[in-house]
């Protein structure tokens, strides 16, 4: 993991595999490619993705669901979670963008410096610990949360139902880095 | 049907109608219908075209396997055995498998270790980009799967 330079910055990424020429695309692609959003259209990542459109189009919706529902857990802490589990994984590209919508959402560099330096043990306030600390351990192979977890999650004031939302957010990012990790690499933007 | 026994989730984790469960995953409806819709891409097309059935099939069990999870694993065994009904299974795990159930244990246990030289592995035996995709789909979505269920039982037990 050390090995590995964690960035904030915008990075880019290439498939090793051939992406889903856009001009022959078939008519289901193309909406599947507009329905993901303006950062999909040039994306070699979502043109990828599109030899299976029924996939993509289900799992940008479930994408949508769990990053960006509006009730619950806050938004910055799906995104800690979501860049624990990506520095675990070793995913620079994961790690880049959701580290970085954690420091915009809550105006938080330090917190990313730290886990840069020292990885997902460095020391942080509670609350921030026992959501690393959750997630670290759901994003192992097997999972390896436990009671502790869950209580230490419940000791600094998440509900079941903000366990839930953080839970489904390194779930969702067990899916993403593994896509990402395996089927290209990131390049300097 | 019920809602319940529609859900593969909730069905193999033991979710039942009006439980504390139940009321938790219905708190995010669409997170659970996604989450079943993506399931339902993954797998119930599957025989449409693309990676065969019984691939599709025998890769999700592998990987909730790695994953310990054994009641997921139990259902992609069953739905593999059906698929299997006659179909002639004498040539066992073909190169083909072995090397796709190879390709599971790496991205599941060692994601990062992946090279440009393990999609080529894939595609000496024969697959194509598709069907590469969707093999990545389905590694990467029951490594999702298995950490929703695992994450409920928790919160059930631990109530």
């Amino acid at each position: 993991m050390s090995a590995r330079a964690f960035t904030t910055d915008v990075l880019d990424w290439a498939a090793w595999i051939a992406p889903v020429d856009i001009p022959g695309a078939s008519v289901e692609q193309l909406t599947v490619l507009e329905e993901s959003g303006p950062h999909a259209r040039n994306s070699q990542y979502y043109h990828l993705l599109l030899h299976d459109a029924p996939a993509l189009r289900e799992r940008s919706l479930l994408f949508n669901a769990i990053m960006y529902g509006l009730k619950g857990l806050p938004r910055a802490e799906r995104e800690l979670g979501a860049t624990v589990e990506s520095i675990l994984n070793g995913c620079v590209y994961c790690t880049s963008v959701h580290a970085r919508f954690f420091v915009q959402l809550a105006k938080r560099p330090d917190v990313i410096e730290r886990l840069f330096a020292e990885g997902p043990a460095a020391e942080l306030e509670p609350r921030l610990r026992a959501i690393a600390d959750f997630s670290a351990k759901l994003a192992r192979t097997p999972p390896a949360s436990g009671p502790e977890e869950i209580r230490a999650l419940r000791n600094v004031g998440l509900t079941n139902e903000d366990i839930v939302d953080l839970a489904n957010a390194v779930a969702l990012f067990a899916w993403a880095n593994r896509l990402m990790l395996t089927l290209g690499e990131p390049k300097p933007a | 049907m019920s809602h319940i026994a529609e859900d593969v989730i909730d069905a193999t984790s033991g979710v039942t109608e009006g439980s504390p469960l139940d009321a938790l995953r219905a708190a995010r409806p669409e997170v659970r219908a996604r989450t079943q819709s993506s399931y339902a891409a993954l797998f119930d097309s599957a025989g449409s075209g693309g990676l065969p059935a019984h691939e599709r099939f025998a890769v999700a069990m592998r990987v909730a396997q790695l994953h310990k999870a054994s009641t997921l694993a139990v259902h992609y065994r069953d739905r593999l055995a059906l698929e299997a009904q006659g179909e002639q299974t004498a040539a066992g795990v073909t190169a083909r498998l072995a090397a796709i159930l190879r390709h599971a244990d790496k991205v599941t246990l060692r994601p990062a270790d992946a090279t440009r030289a393990d999609l080529n592995a894939l595609a000496a035996q024969g697959l194509g980009e598709a069907e590469i995709v969707t093999l990545s789909q389905i590694i990467a979505f029951v490594a999702y799967q298995v950490r929703v269920a695992a994450s409920l039982a928790l919160i059930a037990e631990f109530a």
